[in-house]
C-alpha cells in the first residue's frame, strides 16, 4: 500500500489582497517523484514553500504523515523536507562548510560530516571544489552546490524549485541524473516545480498542473499529457521534442562530449551531452535561427526545410518548418516581415549543438 | 677675561637656555598631542563600543522581527542620524549643568559626560546601519537556514554571521562620527587641557588662536586615525567572518 506523505486540503494563500493559491488539494505518496507544472506566476513556488514549512496557508490544512502541520511541529517538518531554491542561495563560506551546515545543525559527529559531505560532493561532481568559497563558483556549480546541501541530509522528502533553470546542458544532466538516483536508490520522495513539460514527463511519476493559483489536474504524467487543458498550450510546450538515438561522435569541446542524435526520417542533429542510446531531444524554438540562404557559422546544426505553417501572435510568429520532422521556430514579427517568409518557402534553420537538450 | 669674552658667554648662555626652552616646549606640545590623541581614542572608542552594545541588539531586533510600528521606529532612527551635534550638546549641557535635572551626576566637563553624549549621538548610526544590513541580507539566507533544519535562533545567528561585514561597517561609521564631532565634546567637555581636550576641540582652539599650521597638523592626525581604524576593521572583517564559520 502506498503511504501518503503530504496532503494539502483546500489550501489557499493570500498575499495582501492577492490570492496566490486558491483551494489547492492534492496528495503526494511516499517514494514518488511528483512534479508541479505550470506557467510563470501560477503559484508553483508558493505550493512548494507551503510544503517546506516556510509559508503558512491562509486557509485549509496541510498534513505531513497524517499530522496537521502547525507552528508546533513546523520545525520537525523542515528537518524532513529541505528545499532547493530556484535562485541558488549559498552561505558566504567554503563549499564544504555550506554542505556541512545542515549536518552540523543536526549535531552529527564531525568524522561522519566529513564522510557525508565528501560523498555528496562526489555525487554532484564538485569534490575538487570543496575548499573554494561557494559564492565564487559558476552558476551551474552553485546550483549543484545548493542541491548538495539538501541531499547531504538524506531526508525522506526533497523539494526542488526549477532544478535546471538557466543551467547549461551538462549541469542540467548532472542535476537530473542526481534527482533520479536519489529517487530510485534512496527512495527519497521528490517534489519538483517546473514549467518544463518535457522535464516533468521524463523525470516524474505523477504531476499536478497549476494555473492561476488553482489545480487544473492531478494524475500520472501520461494522464496529464493526454488530457485537454483549457488555455494550456500543450502543443507549444511539447513542440520540438523528438525521440532519437544518440551516439558519441568522438568530438570534445572544452571537455564536453558531442553526440549525434538520429531522429525520424534520417534527420540528424548534433548535441552536447553524456547520454547515449535512446534519448529525447528538445530544441527550444527561440534558439533557432531561420534564414533564406544557408548560414555558414559556428552553429553545428543547419537544416533545409519548408515552411508549412505560420502562427502570428502579438509580437512573435511561430513558424512550423518541415525538415523531415516538424520544427517550431519562434521569431519576431519584424524578422518575419524583413525576411518576407510565407507558406511553402524554403528556409534554413540553424541552431547550436549546445541549444539541444537531451533527456 | 675681556669684555668680548664675557659678552660671548652671556650670549651662549642665552642660546642654550633658549634651546632648552624650545626643547621643553616641543616636549610639551608632543606630550600634549599624544595625550589629546589618546584621550580622543579613549572617549570616542568607548562611545562607539557602548553604541555597538546598545545598537547591535536593537538593530537585530528591528532587522529580524516584524512588529507593528517597526517602519516608524526605523524611520525615527534614520532621522536621528542627522541630529546636529551642537543641538545635542546644548540639550545635554542643560541636562548636566548644576541646575539641570541630571546635574547631581556631576557629568559636565568630564570625559564620562562626553562619552555619554557621543554614545547618544552615534547609537542611531549603529542601529540604522545594522538594521539596513540585516534586512538587505537576502531573506532567502534565513529561509535556507530554516529549510536545512535550523531553528529560528540558529537561523537568526546565521543571518548575523552573513551580515557581519555590514555590522562592522556600522561600528566603524559610529566611531568615525564620534571622533569627528565637535559640538558635544566642546559643550559637555569644555575643552579642559589634560582632561576633556580632544582632537576636534584642539583643532577649533588652535584655529581661533591663529595657529593654523598646528590646527592643520591636528586635522591630519584626526583623519589618519579615522583611516587607520577603518582600514584595520576592514582587514579584520574577512578574518572574523571566516572565523565565525569555524
Amino acid at each position: 500500500m502506498v503511504m501518503g506523505i503530504i496532503q494539502l486540503e483546500n489550501v489557499s494563500v493570500d498575499f495582501g489582497n492577492v490570492r496566490a493559491l486558491d483551494d489547492v488539494s492534492f496528495a503526494i505518496n511516499a517514494g514518488e517523484m511528483f512534479s508541479i507544472i505550470g506557467p510563470n506566476g501560477a503559484g508553483k513556488t508558493t505550493v512548494l514553500r507551503v510544503i517546506a514549512g516556510l509559508l503558512e496557508p491562509s486557509e485549509g490544512s496541510f498534513l505531513f504523515h497524517d499530522h496537521l502541520v502547525s507552528d508546533i511541529n513546523r520545525q520537525d517538518l523542515r528537518r524532513q523536507a529541505p528545499m532547493v531554491f530556484q535562485k541558488p542561495t549559498l552561505f558566504n563560506t567554503t563549499l564544504f562548510k555550506n554542505v556541512a551546515y545542515g549536518l552540523r545543525i543536526r549535531g552529527i559527529a564531525e568524522d561522519e560530516v566529513q564522510r557525508i559531505v565528501t560523498d555528496t560532493l562526489d555525487l554532484v561532481h564538485l569534490t575538487n571544489l570543496q575548499n573554494r568559497p561557494a559564492r565564487n563558483l559558476s552558476g551551474g556549480e552553485q546550483r549543484r552546490a545548493s542541491l548538495a546541501m539538501a541531499i547531504a541530509l538524506d531526508t525522506e522528502l526533497l523539494l526542488v524549485d526549477e532544478p535546471t533553470a538557466y543551467l547549461d546542458n551538462e549541469s542540467a544532466e548532472i542535476v537530473e541524473a542526481t534527482l533520479k538516483r536519489l529517487n530510485s536508490e534512496r527512495g527519497t520522495t521528490i517534489v519538483m516545480v517546473t514549467h518544463n513539460f518535457l522535464q516533468a514527463e521524463v523525470l516524474a511519476n505523477r504531476a499536478a498542473i497549476l494555473q492561476h493559483g488553482k489545480i487544473k489536474k492531478v494524475g500520472t504524467v501520461s494522464e496529464i499529457f493526454r488530457s485537454e487543458l483549457d488555455g494550456f498550450k500543450q502543443d507549444e510546450f511539447k513542440s520540438n521534442t523528438f525521440s532519437g538515438f544518440a551516439r558519441a561522435n568522438g568530438e570534445k569541446a572544452h571537455e564536453r562530449r558531442h553526440v549525434s542524435i538520429e531522429l525520424e526520417n534520417e534527420v540528424v542533429v548534433e548535441a552536447i551531452g553524456r547520454r547515449e542510446g535512446k534519448v529525447t531531444a528538445f530544441i527550444p524554438p527561440q534558439d533557432i535561427i531561420v534564414s533564406k540562404e544557408e548560414v555558414f557559422s559556428s552553429a553545428r546544426n543547419s537544416l533545409l526545410g519548408r515552411v508549412v505553417r505560420i502562427d502570428s501572435h502579438e509580437s512573435t510568429a511561430l513558424l512550423t518548418v518541415d525538415v523531415g520532422v516538424d520544427l517550431l521556430v519562434q521569431i519576431t514579427n519584424t524578422s518575419q516581415n524583413r525576411l518576407n517568409i510565407s507558406i511553402d518557402d524554403k528556409v534554413y534553420v540553424t541552431f547550436k549543438a549546445s541549444s539541444v537538450r537531451v533527456f | 677675561m675681556n669684555v668680548h669674552q664675557v659678552g660671548g658667554l652671556a650670549n651662549m648662555d642665552y642660546m642654550v637656555r633658549n634651546r632648552q626652552n624650545k626643547w621643553r616646549m616641543d616636549m610639551t606640545v608632543e606630550s600634549d598631542l599624544i595625550q589629546i590623541t589618546l584621550q580622543s581614542l579613549l572617549i570616542s572608542g568607548s562611545a562607539a563600543l557602548l553604541a555597538s552594545a546598545i545598537g547591535l541588539p536593537a538593530g537585530l531586533i528591528l532587522g529580524l522581527k516584524k512588529f507593528k510600528g517597526r517602519a516608524v521606529t526605523i524611520g525615527v532612527f534614520n532621522s536621528l542620524i542627522g541630529l546636529p551635534t551642537v543641538a545635542l550638546g546644548l540639550i545635554l549641557y542643560l541636562a548636566f549643568s548644576n541646575a539641570g535635572p541630571l546635574g547631581f551626576l556631576g557629568l559636565l566637563y568630564t570625559p564620562l559626560g562626553i562619552i555619554i553624549g557621543q554614545t547618544i549621538l552615534v547609537t542611531p548610526v549603529m542601529i540604522s546601519v545594522t538594521t539596513e544590513t540585516i534586512t538587505s541580507v537576502d531573506d532567502s539566507i534565513r529561509e535556507l537556514a530554516l529549510t536545512l533544519g535550523a531553528d529560528e535562533r540558529a537561523a537568526a545567528f546565521t543571518v548575523v554571521r552573513e551580515s557581519f561585514g555590514g555590522i562592522l561597517l556600522a561600528s566603524s561609521a559610529s566611531f568615525s562620527r564620534a571622533i569627528a564631532e565637535l559640538g558635544v565634546a566642546l559643550m559637555i567637555g569644555g575643552n579642559i587641557r589634560g582632561l576633556t581636550r580632544v582632537l576636534t576641540t584642539s583643532i577649533a582652539l588652535e584655529t581661533t588662536r591663529g595657529e593654523i599650521a598646528l590646527g592643520l597638523g591636528l586635522t591630519l592626525i584626526l583623519i589618519t586615525l579615522i583611516l587607520i581604524v577603518n582600514a584595520g576593521l576592514g582587514l579584520l572583517r574577512k578574518r572574523v567572518q571566516w572565523w565565525l564559520w569555524e
